[in-house]
């Protein structure tokens, strides 16, 4: 079946919150790889029996390629290979997955790495480190700050900037008295004007929500438990979705998994790479005896429980790509059914119980929006014609509902079926990484720290952006 | 990294003071090592018995040819192409930040010296600090030179 | 066809004698037709990206920026007496006669993929699974070697920007940058100006550990003059330098000073010259560092091997979970995976039933360090840089050089991967490309 095939999904229980269809029974039409208008000479007619149908899901955090990662391989077995990556998420009925970080150095290598994983597009983002913003904070020079960012985000291809610790501490004696605080730094980034290099995404730190975040619209807290930690960041959480800040959110623990720690604690066992950014990005393959009951995972199981609409959060996986992504429906499966839900997380979530509509907004709405994905997440005309479709039934017990989520019957990407009738079509789709447009100016590149430090030139930097 | 010595060379000459090249062995020997005389300029050394001494003397100084204005001679033979005398030059150091930052100097940039061709060749002399009569004489390119090939005189 | 001449002689004209003032001047120099500028270099896996060509007619006239290394291999390649292209005919029969080869002569060994590019790389792993074949790298045992301690002890790491950056006290264990990676002191490790070592080499230290002279002897400040069977007391002295009896020697209380000083040590070692005890002790040294939180040690190999050992270790790993190549082959003890621990060249000699070796260099320096019964196996030798087919050699295949003659992609010493354009006008269109090579015999197999 070729993208330029035009296909009527027929009978299916739609669920966009972009358009607020909350189950309407709708036909689909799909045509050039897009969601149509109806038309009457449909190529390929589905017929989707009732099954409920939303958009392609959307991972905003998974450690799909970060740097250096590929060495995991030699101290853990559980790391996926880059095919088993974009099967399992097809699989599930995922269209996208985001890398959250790389750095000017490591773009090219994290380019590459994305490249190989198949079925799904891809995104990333690229740090910035206050090591090499120390100097415009300090002397309030916003108007450089934005072009740097600029250029930052144009060479490496990304999609957005990624602040990875909202404080800076030398730790190098003599450069101690350049530290930069997270207050000055959050005073520094609510005065800049050029909205086209928000939301920023910061990195989820235990600090982090214990005083409130200045112009929360601005940020987007990435990996959100991580910050959970007391009960002021619990409100000062609140107080930033509240305010228009974005989060997602990692409800996935297994049993073993790869560690990826954001802190600054190096154990025996760890790889731990310096990529440029301020601290080094540690690997740790760690066992976990009961991951339910793990401080980490229950916070956010809280903060589920008193959600609302207003809050832009987005379900993520947090995945190293140990087996992690693949806990999606389960965790899916959790907020939807309360018939076997762990008692720590019943004691957390209480009654809560999730329709597909919230679902839908979680896993495909919210994070396209958060990344920057204006023609995802949603069903709406023009848009990417990325659907899947679930034999999934409102009365099914948990069990029956994760499978069915892990093994969605139907998706389409890009207007061409990956899967039919629950298994894996013959042919593999157009698999892109996502990267955003944005003016920069060229001059800048002369005489800017940054971008002057690297080893190399920059023209054997910046990556090349072969796909859109 | 080592310089060589007024006494390296002396060792190796006659050492009668004969006066045939116009000065004492000594002094012979200090024009030897700036290069303003051969050892070709000494009849001497070009007598039976002195065959070995004189290609000793002939290979110990090099074919390197001195740039005047900053008395630089570059054995060429010995260089590898590293670029340390290129990073710690102090002129290149003040003058262009990504060299200073360990990165080749560009066809545009203006620097004391260059690898080309995988040696290490000056390019402007005029710039080096050891042609300013005023400064003080500079020796970082020849000191950090792993392979001698690297000499002031 | 005709092979490109690398003429020194003609640079030196009445015009830019050296004399008086300039040698050679860039400003000076216009006798080129094309240039090309922030190429990067394949001699070694730095990836210089600062590298200029100038041609004329098609023929390399300048340089910047090449150290020797690449110069050799850039001479080998323009030499007039490199070997000529196959004419179609005899390739073919030469494709042939290297499947028949291989066919008839068991378990073979591909050897050396790290000198080609990633596509090249990637081939030759195909080749070898489709052949049940040993795939091995040039820098195996050193790769091996490393990578078991990281399996053990996990690993801290670097790009190399950071060790420019933030290095205070730099030791080279038992490898010598100025023997195998001519400019790495010059541009990451010693001399350079970094964030927090804005005085270049005056705000870091170097310490040498190598038991000769090494060429980079002169320049460092502490210089341990030892044989490998003293590395273990060495590191445990610098782990503990109160224990007792203490440590002698000159250099050591001025080492350990620095380290106390440091926050930031860089350690490159060379693991085909350092035993597996010695490099298991570096990385408990610096776990022991690490884990204190108040330093860190990273520990970053510097492997004389072909020039793309970084990227072979990351094909590797993508396919095989191993940084050091795979045993495809039946026979493997134990039927495990991968290669086994305590496989060496001798046991791989004993097990290969013929060679398919990629060149790495003119000088074939790595060849050395093969044992001898390889030498007798049937050998298909396929390479860029020969004057004469090897003695030894069954079939020789010239090949173009990839990132002269073709595009490919090489990965830098910490695991950036960087495109090598091909020199346009350069590229000589009757040298197959080796990976095109491989595939053509396949098909024949």
């Amino acid at each position: 079946m070729e993208t330029e095939k035009k296909i009527c999904i027929q009978n299916a229980e739609v669920y966009d919150p972009a358009q607020n269809w909350n189950g309407e029974h709708r036909d689909l039409y799909i045509a050039e790889g897009k969601i149509s208008t109806p038309f009457d000479d449909p190529d390929i007619v589905i017929d989707a029996g009732g099954k409920p149908a939303m958009a392609g899901g959307i991972d905003p955090y998974c450690h799909l390629a970060s740097p250096g990662q590929i060495f995991a391989k030699m101290t853990t077995k559980h790391l996926l290979s880059p095919d088993e990556i974009g099967k399992a998420y097809a699989r599930m009925g995922y269209v996208h997955a985001h890398q959250p970080f790389t750095t000017l150095l490591t773009a090219r290598e994290v380019q590459r790495s994305l490249n190989l994983i198949p079925y799904i597009d891809k995104s990333f983002r690229v740090s910035i480190d206050l090591r090499d913003m120390g100097k415009n904070i300090k002397t309030k020079k916003h108007l450089a700050f934005c072009d740097e960012a600029r250029a930052l985000i144009h060479l490496t291809g990304a999609i957005g900037l990624f602040l990875t610790f909202p404080y800076l501490k030398h730790k190098q004696q003599y450069y101690i008295q350049k530290n930069v605080s997270a207050k000055k730094a959050f005073e520094f980034f609510s005065a800049i004007e050029d909205q086209d290099i928000f939301p920023i995404a910061i990195w989820g730190m235990p600090d982090l929500l214990e005083k409130e975040i200045p112009v929360p619209d601005r940020f987007l807290i990435s990996d959100l438990n991580k910050s959970l930690k007391s009960e002021t960041s619990m409100a000062n959480a609140k107080k930033f979705l509240d305010a228009g800040g974005k989060a997602d959110i990692g409800l996935n623990h297994g049993e073993e998994y790869l560690s990826v720690n954001s802190i600054d604690k190096y154990l025996p066992g760890t790889l731990s790479i310096d990529a440029g950014i301020h601290n080094p990005y540690p690997l740790r393959y760690e066992t976990i005896q009961d991951p339910l009951e793990s401080e980490e995972s229950l916070p956010g199981w809280m903060l589920m429980g008193n959600i609302n609409e207003n809050r832009q959060i987005a379900l993520s996986s947090i995945s190293p790509p140990s087996g992690d992504m693949n806990r999606i429906p389960v965790v899916t499966a959790w907020l939807m059914n309360n018939d076997e839900r762990p008692q720590s997380i019943e004691n957390t979530l209480g009654e809560k119980i999730m329709g597909l509509f919230e679902i839908a907004r979680l896993t495909r709405l919210e994070p396209a929006r958060q990344i920057g994905l204006d023609d995802s997440g949603h069903l709406k005309t023009g848009a990417r014609a990325n659907v899947a479709i679930y034999d999934l039934k409102p009365d099914m017990g948990f069990h029956k509902k994760v499978k069915a989520l892990s093994n969605c019957w139907c998706l389409i990407k890009d207007g061409k079926p990956v899967r039919e009738n629950g298994s894996f079509s013959n042919s593999i789709p157009s698999s892109k990484i996502r990267y955003r447009e944005i003016d920069f100016d060229p001059s800048i590149l002369k005489h800017t720290d940054l971008l002057q430090n690297p080893t190399l030139r920059l023209e054997n930097l910046s990556i090349t952006k072969n796909q859109k | 990294m080592s310089q060589k010595s007024i006494y390296d060379i002396y060792e190796y000459l006659p050492k009668t003071n004969c006066g045939e090249c116009g000065m004492s062995c000594m002094k012979f020997a200090g024009f030897l090592l700036s290069r303003d005389v051969k050892p070709d300029d000494c009849p001497p050394l070009s007598e039976p018995g002195f065959e070995e001494s004189k290609q000793y003397l002939t290979e110990f100084l090099g074919d390197g040819v001195k740039n005047e204005l900053t008395g630089l001679i570059v054995e060429q033979d010995l260089c590898i192409g590293c670029g340390i005398c290129i990073n710690v030059c102090p002129v290149h150091g003040a003058n262009n930040r990504e060299v200073a930052l360990g990165k080749g100097p560009t066809c545009d940039d203006v620097v004391v010296m260059q690898i080309i061709d995988a040696r290490i060749d000056l390019v402007h002399p005029e710039l080096c600090n050891r042609a300013i009569p005023s400064a003080p004489p500079c020796k970082a390119c020849a000191d950090y030179c792993p392979t001698d090939a690297m000499e002031l005189v | 066809m005709s092979n490109k001449k690398f003429d020194r002689e003609s640079l030196e004209s009445e015009d830019t004698a050296p004399s008086q003032g300039s040698s050679l001047s860039q400003e000076s120099f216009n006798d080129f037709d094309t240039d090309y500028h922030s190429r990067i270099c394949t001699g070694c896996n730095c990836l210089c990206d600062d590298v200029s060509y100038y041609l004329k007619k098609g023929q390399m006239v300048r340089t910047l920026n090449l150290c020797e290394i690449a110069m050799k291999k850039l001479r080998s390649v323009t030499a007039d007496n490199r070997l000529i292209p196959l004419p179609p005919d005899i390739l073919s029969e030469s494709i042939d006669k290297a499947a028949k080869l291989l066919k008839n002569n068991g378990t073979p060994l591909i050897l050396g993929a790290d000198a080609l590019d990633e596509k090249g790389i990637q081939t030759s792993n195909d080749f070898a699974r489709q052949l049940k074949g040993l795939w091995l790298p040039w820098g195996f045992t050193g790769v091996k070697r490393f990578y078991e301690c990281v399996k053990l002890y996990g690993w801290a790491s670097s790009l190399l920007d950071e060790v420019r950056d933030r290095a205070e006290t730099v030791i080279f264990w038992r490898a010598d940058p100025l023997d195998t990676h001519h400019r790495h002191l010059s541009r990451y490790s010693f001399f350079p100006r970094g964030r927090y070592t804005e005085l270049g080499n005056t705000d870091r230290n170097l310490a040498v550990i190598a038991d000769y002279e090494a060429v980079i002897e002169p320049l460092c400040q502490q210089f341990f003059n030892i044989e490998p069977d003293e590395d273990i007391r060495l590191i445990k002295a610098l782990m503990n330098p109160a224990m007792e009896p203490p440590y002698e020697h000159r250099d050591f209380p001025i080492l350990v000073n620095s380290l106390q000083r440091s926050s930031y040590i860089a350690i490159f070692v060379d693991p085909e010259n350092t035993d597996n005890e010695t490099l298991k002790t570096l990385f408990e040294w610096s776990e022991s560092i690490n884990t204190s939180n108040m330093k860190r040690m990273v520990i970053l190999p510097l492997i004389n091997a072909g020039s793309n050992i970084e990227g072979f270790t990351r094909i590797s790993l993508e396919h095989h979970a191993t940084g050091y190549g795979f045993d495809f082959s039946d026979n493997k003890p134990d039927n495990k995976q991968g290669v086994s621990e305590d496989v060496d060249w001798e046991m791989i000699a004993d097990k290969a039933g013929s060679v398919v070796m990629f060149e790495s260099g003119p000088e074939g320096a790595h060849r050395k360090r093969l044992p001898e019964s390889l030498s007798e196996k049937p050998l298909i030798i396929i390479t860029p840089f020969k004057q004469e087919p090897l003695e030894n050699a069954d079939i020789t295949i010239p090949v173009a050089l990839s990132g002269i003659e073709t595009d490919g992609v090489f990965f830098r010493a910490d695991g950036m991967p960087l495109l090598s354009k091909k020199i346009d006008g350069m590229e000589v269109n009757e040298y197959p490309l080796a990976h095109r090579v491989l595939k053509e015999i396949l098909k024949i197999y």
